[in-house]
């Protein structure tokens, strides 16, 4: 094909042929530009290579060393013991020492001597040869040595070592373990003098049978991960410099040669050569990668010969495994280590800007992947997702043969311990290994080409920006002035402000002390407020556009219809908010059960603290509100504006609204929270977007911050004398509540809803604005409709179990109660009973959903008979309440509470009536005698004085002018002064005022004595309570306990031979009260003909009874339930107020 | 074949003030045709070349080579343009042969019609001498003529330079003017600029003065010159009258 066939066939659709041809065009000619450089060749593959060697060697002569070390202290020596005092004896002791055996049992080879020699002499003689060395202890022997040895008491040895050095522990713990032995010899030949057996000092023989090593094996088991552990992190830090110099090369070489826009004008996309030159650098990353693991897994291979015990470390056919999941788990960090360098020196401007900028960005890696070697996959399937730490934390899990949680040796270790049955081969243990790691395995890779392909995404976007490729490095005139305004942040911007924040939370968390009450709100102004101010001093940007400080606009522009659709766009990011929330934790319950992290509980609880003690609207605003609008600024406006940009293509604008997510994901710092944080980020991001507004965001994000706050007032846990236990409501609250299904159903409306609202809000005209408000008023009612649906299944089906709820299986179809008749509890109407007690038995049958057989008895004491005997389930007395009553059967919940009652007679007139008459006391006659008498002596008086010079108030005339004057006087006494009459004259006057006063004086008087009247009449007539019963005529029923106590009470007893005849003498007044047992007395006086009689007072010696149950009758717990729910409900008192009346 | 109408290239610099590099522009140039686009440092030459090479977005205006608009088709564009600037380099460790060949493979071209290509191109570049030697190690002539091969690859009917003899001695600016003769006689239009005034004096069919981003004058050689004594003169004269409209 010719040159212009091919670019005729080239000028139509790109095809994909076409474009893998040009990225592999594009990686060749890379690649052929790195393999001719060959000192970084070298470098980077060859130099690696030999390194391991090196590196092996040392380390293992350094373990060989510490090993041989370790032996020689602990191998057995010679030991010289020099015996002084009685020649004879110490021979005697010398040869049964001599004579011992080295012990069979599991004591380490290492206590007991290789050989013991003695010798003998004097004193100063063993002193010096034990200074000099010669000799380890002396020993001065005492007398009678074996005599006493096989005697019965304790000798005591005193070994005597060096004083001018020190005695190596060897030696004493040698000693030791001869001394032992010789104790043993002599227990034994003491056991055998006294004739018992020798089983007798050992009365236990302990064996363990499995697989083990040895007794005496220093087991470096456990060394092995960890020191591994280091070696993937140095081949992770060696790949990626793999990466490094190739990727600098590749883009920023061509910037610094010029050869950059050749690329840039050849007719592929800027994704082909990016993903070109993504090639070249994997390639040798590739490369290096594949180096360095067969250096190392030779120099492993023949490391392990050198090392003791090497052959046990590592089975065989172990290692080609390792190296295959290593291999395969490197290859994704190769590759993402080759697309994060070909990002950076994409955004750089030069070579020196590149590597400035890698350098930091690798250390970063570095860190990550040392992190792998504390991770324990077995936790959580998505850690290997991380890179690089995900990477390391495989290849150092093939190195644990057991399903061990892999912890580093000294902290112990809280998983499972699974262990394989002994003598399974290794070949089943490698399988089971394959078989565990490769899951994670998937993820890793899966994760890591997700995340290759985002950074080439974002390299692609880089490598063909202007301000990148053409303008100079940034030059600052003055080192402190500040940059030129512009609309938004730039991408590098965005970036530090999350820095900085992270930055700030994590210095604010290790600053504030631990129980700090405001602490979460610190850390938010630390990790939110502060960036957001440093940065805005130092860059002024267009605060409108990078805030979104707007009303939320359509996409059709425009201003009309703002309130419709800002109320809208509120309503819907709100009902997405909450729904999300428990969408969220739906999720999350699913996933993870119950099962939180210390750190979540401690958050967890730190937050319910702070909801509960303080008022709600600013626990509110400090969880919710407060959060929501600085989160939103920080991440949805600055982050998310640098991020999006200026003119965004679709592309980027998703990207920006992704990684803005991760970022307020991140920040959040808890593995739990990730995955809802996540989403909430992508919807306030998504709203953010659309509306281009910000208070949507604020509102959505509010509004899901709110949710544990309602969720808590819904368990109850916000009012203080809540349980406290904060515990059980961290674990409900934790566990979102038991969310049942129509709460999730509820949520999915709301998002749903609050999204079509929002899509009208946004997509509707401008002239919409009343559609909007309708739709949404229309979806808020749908939303509310459907939540109420809900709820009233749910209720419903909690209530129709209620009644079934209370019934184990235990109830019986039938049930036989005795009842005997019981003044005004229980009578016998033909042959049914009837009564109170059997009206609240009907009751219980129901909620029990049996039937009933009654037993008619005739006493209470055949009652307790049909219980005992069994010929009843229940009795239904109803007993009171003792202990030696419990003895003897169960007793129910109490249905009635009973005591004693005080019965009086009702006074027949009403107050008023009772005042007018004690108006009539002599007393009062006598205050009204003499102020009458006064009034017309005074009268007389003014009218003589007045009448003459005041005609018009005192006529002359004498009937006349007496009547002014003493109506003159009534109205002063009363009033206070009178209306159309005046005094005149000076004396008049004089009178007139002391009528004033006196009549002030007067009616004060009047009063009172009123008062005291009618109080006197009170506290002299009536009886309230059991104390006034002293010095009255009670009368109560013959020989019952009411005799006794009106008696203890001062009271004097009538006695009746029944309580009706009681309250008939009551009635005629014969008596001051009646004292009964409150039931029946409440019985008899609801009868007819009693309605003058009352109750006063309180039950006095009270007692409770219920319902009598053959002793452990498994009746017990659902009447007892029954029972107290008659009574919550207010069943109980409708029947009794039916039977005896309301006795207030 | 290369059409610029009112292009407009703002941009931001770091102080916030907006610089107007290209403040519209109009151009065009016929197949067969080489243009020169005269004008100081700074004037907005490399800017409009950057924009027709699609390495820029213009702000505003339209710039089309071969019928397609670098906007809306950056990739026909591209394969009907063949760039080289003053900047343009070569890799250093690639003989010229492979950049060649890669970046015929680049265009899409198959090995067999790309090998014949390439043998034409050393052929009427005079290559052959250094063909083979890794680019790094030629001198600055021949990496400009290494350069400008690479650019002839896939055959463009169009050339774009920006100031292609910057850093060439007399010799090796005289032998390229020489081969953008022969180019220009088969048929390729070819906008060429510099600041080196004496060396086009004589080559092209048409002149533009480009001064502080729009043109001052353009035309025939002999419309330039004028009742001036040389382009230099011309040029000064343009220059001035510009800034006074």
């Amino acid at each position: 094909m010719s040159a212009a066939d091919a670019r005729r066939a080239a000028n139509g659709q790109e095809t994909s042929g076409l474009r893998a041809k040009a990225r592999l065009a594009l990686a060749r000619r890379d690649l052929l530009e790195f393999i001719r450089d060959r000192r970084t060749l070298f470098v980077t593959l060859l130099l690696p290579m030999a390194m391991y060697p090196i590196l092996a060697l040392s380390s293992a002569l350094g373990v060989r060393t510490a090993l041989s070390d370790i032996d020689s202290r602990t191998a057995p020596t010679n030991l010289v013991i020099v015996f002084t005092g009685s020649q004879r004896d110490a021979q005697a002791l010398a040869t049964r020492l001599g004579g011992l055996q080295k012990p069979e049992e599991a004591r380490s080879k290492h206590d007991w001597p290789a050989s013991v020699s003695f010798g003998f002499g004097s004193a100063e003689e063993a002193r010096a040869a034990v200074e000099a060395g010669q000799a380890d202890l002396w020993i001065d022997v005492p007398e009678q040595v074996l005599d006493q040895l096989d005697g019965n008491g304790t000798i005591s040895i005193e070994a005597r070592g060096p004083d001018t050095k020190v005695l190596p522990p060897r030696v004493r713990e040698q000693f030791v373990a001869v001394t032992r032995g010789l104790a043993d010899d002599a227990r034994r030949r003491r056991t055998d003098r006294a004739g018992l057996p020798e089983s007798m000092l050992d009365p236990i023989d302990v064996r363990f049978t499995g697989k083990m090593d040895p007794p005496g094996t220093i087991s470096t088991r456990g060394i092995l991960p960890t020191a591994a552990g280091g070696v993937f992190v140095l081949l992770a830090v060696l790949t990626m410099t793999g990466a490094f110099y190739p990727a600098i090369d590749a883009i920023a070489g061509e910037k610094e040669r010029g050869t950059i826009e050749t690329l840039l004008i050849a007719p592929c996309a800027a994704i082909d050569i990016v993903a070109g030159k993504f090639l070249a650098v994997w390639a040798v990353a590739l490369a290096t990668l594949v180096a360095n693991v067969v250096s190392i897994a030779l120099t492993t291979a023949v490391s392990l010969r050198f090392l003791p015990e090497g052959g046990k470390l590592l089975p065989e056919g172990h290692l080609p495994i390792v190296v295959g999941v290593s291999l395969l788990a490197f290859i994704g960090l190769s590759a993402i280590a080759a697309a994060m360098c070909l990002a950076v020196t994409t955004a750089s401007k030069s070579g020196k800007e590149a590597q400035n900028t890698l350098t930091p960005v690798l250390l970063m890696a570095s860190a990550l992947a040392g992190a792998g070697l504390v991770i324990d996959l077995g936790r959580n399937t998505l850690l290997p997702a991380v890179p690089f730490a995900g990477q390391v934390a495989l290849a150092r899990a093939t190195l644990e043969p057991d399903e061990r949680p892999a912890v580093l040796p000294s902290v112990p270790t809280e998983g499972p311990t699974q262990s394989r049955p002994a003598g399974l081969p290794d070949r089943v243990a490698a399988t089971g290994l394959i078989e565990r790691l490769a899951l994670p395995l998937a993820v890793s890779l899966i994760s890591s080409a997700v995340i290759v392909w985002l950074m080439l995404q974002v390299t692609a976007n880089l490598l063909t920006d202007e301000e990148i490729l053409f303008r100079g490095p940034d030059v600052a005139g003055n080192l402190w002035s500040r940059p030129g305004r512009r609309r938004r942040p730039s991408v590098a911007q965005g970036f530090t402000a999350l820095a900085i924040g992270l930055a700030g939370l994590w210095y604010a968390q290790g600053i504030a002390p631990a129980d700090f009450a405001l602490a979460i709100p610190v850390q938010q102004a630390a990790a939110v407020v502060l960036p957001l101010v440093l940065l805005m001093a130092w860059q002024r940007v267009d605060l409108r556009r990078t805030f979104g400080l707007r009303w939320p606009e359509a996409a059709a522009g425009g201003r009309r219809g703002v309130v419709g659709r800002t109320a809208a766009s509120v309503s819907g990011a709100v009902l997405i908010g909450g729904g999300l929330f428990v969408l969220g934790a739906a999720v999350l319950l699913a996933v993870r059960g119950t099962h939180v992290s210390a750190e979540a509980k401690t958050l967890a609880e730190k937050l319910i603290g702070m909801m509960r003690d303080k008022p709600v609207w600013l626990s509110w605003a400090l969880i919710a509100l407060l959060p929501a609008i600085g989160e939103e600024l920080l991440f949805r406006g600055w982050v998310q504006s640098a991020l999006v940009g200026a003119w965004p293509s679709r592309g980027r604008m998703v990207a920006g609204v992704v990684v803005q997510a991760a970022c307020f994901a991140i920040f959040h710092l808890l593995p739990e929270r990730m995955p809802q944080t996540f989403a909430l980020g992508l919807v306030a991001g998504m709203l953010t977007v659309a509306t281009r507004s910000l208070l949507p965001a604020i509102a959505c994000h509010a509004a899901h911050n709110s949710m544990p706050l309602v969720m808590l007032w819904l368990v109850g846990g916000l009012s203080k004398g809540a349980d406290s236990d904060s515990a059980a409501v961290v674990q409900a609250a934790a566990a979102g509540v038991n969310l049942p299904a129509w709460a999730v159903i509820a949520a999915l409306a709301s998002v749903a809803t609050g999204a079509a609202m929002l899509w009208l809000a946004v997509r509707g005209r401008a002239e919409a604005g009343l559609g909007c408000l309708r739709a949404a008023g229309f979806s808020a009612v749908c939303t509310i409709g459907l939540a109420s649906l809900g709820c009233g299944f749910e209720a419903g089906r909690v209530v129709a179990a209620e009644p079934g709820a209370a019934v184990p299986a235990a109830v019986p179809q039938r049930l036989r109660v005795a009842v005997a008749p019981l003044a005004s509890a229980v009578e016998w109407d033909g042959d049914q009973p009837t009564g109170v007690v059997i009206d609240i038995w009907r009751d219980l049958e129901k909620r029990l959903g049996t039937e009933t057989d009654f037993v008619r008895v005739d006493t209470f004491k055949r009652l307790l008979e049909t219980l005992n005997s069994g010929e009843a389930d229940v009795a239904l007395g109803p007993f009171a309440i003792t202990e030696e009553r419990e003895r003897i059967f169960d007793l129910t919940h109490p249905i009635i509470h009973s005591g004693l009652r005080i019965a009086v007679r009702q006074r027949d007139e009403s107050g008023f009536l009772s005042a007018l008459r004690s108006l009539f006391s002599w007393q009062l006659l006598q205050l009204l005698g003499t102020v009458l008498l006064l009034a017309l002596a005074s009268g007389h008086l003014l009218w003589w004085f007045e009448h003459r010079g005041n005609p018009e108030s005192f006529p002359p005339q004498y009937p006349r002018g007496m009547w002014e004057a003493i109506w003159w006087i009534a109205s002063t006494v009363v009033a206070g002064g009178c209306d159309n009459k005046h005094v005149a004259s000076g004396l008049g006057r004089t009178i007139a005022f002391a009528w004033m006063v006196g009549g002030i004086m007067l009616l004060a008087a009047f009063t009172s004595v009123l008062t005291a009247t009618l109080t006197a009449e009170q506290v002299a007539g009536n009886i309230h309570g059991p104390k006034d019963l002293a010095g009255r005529t009670v009368g109560c029923q013959e020989a019952a306990v009411t005799v006794k106590e009106v008696r203890r009470r001062g009271g004097i007893s009538r006695e009746f031979s029944k309580l009706n005849e009681a309250l008939d003498a009551l009635r005629r007044d014969e008596l001051d009260a009646v004292v009964g047992e409150n039931q029946q007395m409440m019985f008899l006086l609801n009868q007819s003909g009693r309605e003058s009689l009352n109750l006063v007072g309180p039950i006095f010696e009270a007692f409770d009874c219920g319902f009598g149950l053959p002793n452990g009758s498994p009746l017990r717990e659902p009447l007892n339930t029954a029972i107290l729910r008659m009574r919550e409900d207010g069943t109980m008192d409708r029947i009794r107020e039916q039977w005896l009346g309301r006795h207030d | 074949m290369i059409e610029v109408i009112n292009l407009v290239k703002h941009y931001r610099a770091s102080d916030g003030s907006v610089v107007r590099a290209v403040d519209g522009v109009s151009l065009s140039v016929a197949p067969g045709e080489m243009v020169g686009l005269l004008g100081a440092n700074g004037a907005g030459k490399t800017t409009t070349l950057r924009v027709l090479a699609t390495l820029l977005k213009p702000t505003s205006g339209t710039a089309r080579v071969g019928g397609c608009d670098v906007v809306t088709d950056p990739l026909g564009a591209r394969r009907h343009l063949g760039y080289v600037s003053a900047t343009t380099g070569v890799p250093d460790r690639l003989t010229a042969r492979e950049i060649m060949r890669s970046y015929g493979r680049l265009h899409g071209l198959d090995e067999e019609p790309l090998t014949r290509r390439i043998a034409l191109i050393v052929q009427s570049l005079g290559l052959a001498d250094f063909i083979d030697r890794p680019a790094g190690r030629l001198s600055s002539g021949q990496r400009q003529r290494a350069s400008l091969a690479r650019a002839l690859v896939h055959d463009p009917p169009a050339l774009v330079l920006d100031e292609p003899t910057n850093a060439l001695d007399v010799v090796g600016a005289r032998d390229l003017l020489h081969l953008f003769d022969g180019l220009r006689a088969d048929g390729r239009a070819i906008l060429l600029s510099t600041h080196r005034l004496h060396e086009i004096e004589r080559r092209c069919d048409r002149f533009v003065i480009i001064d502080g981003g729009r043109i001052v004058a353009q035309g025939t050689p002999s419309e330039i010159l004028g009742p001036h004594g040389s382009l230099e003169e011309a040029f000064f004269a343009a220059l001035a009258a510009g800034a006074a409209s």
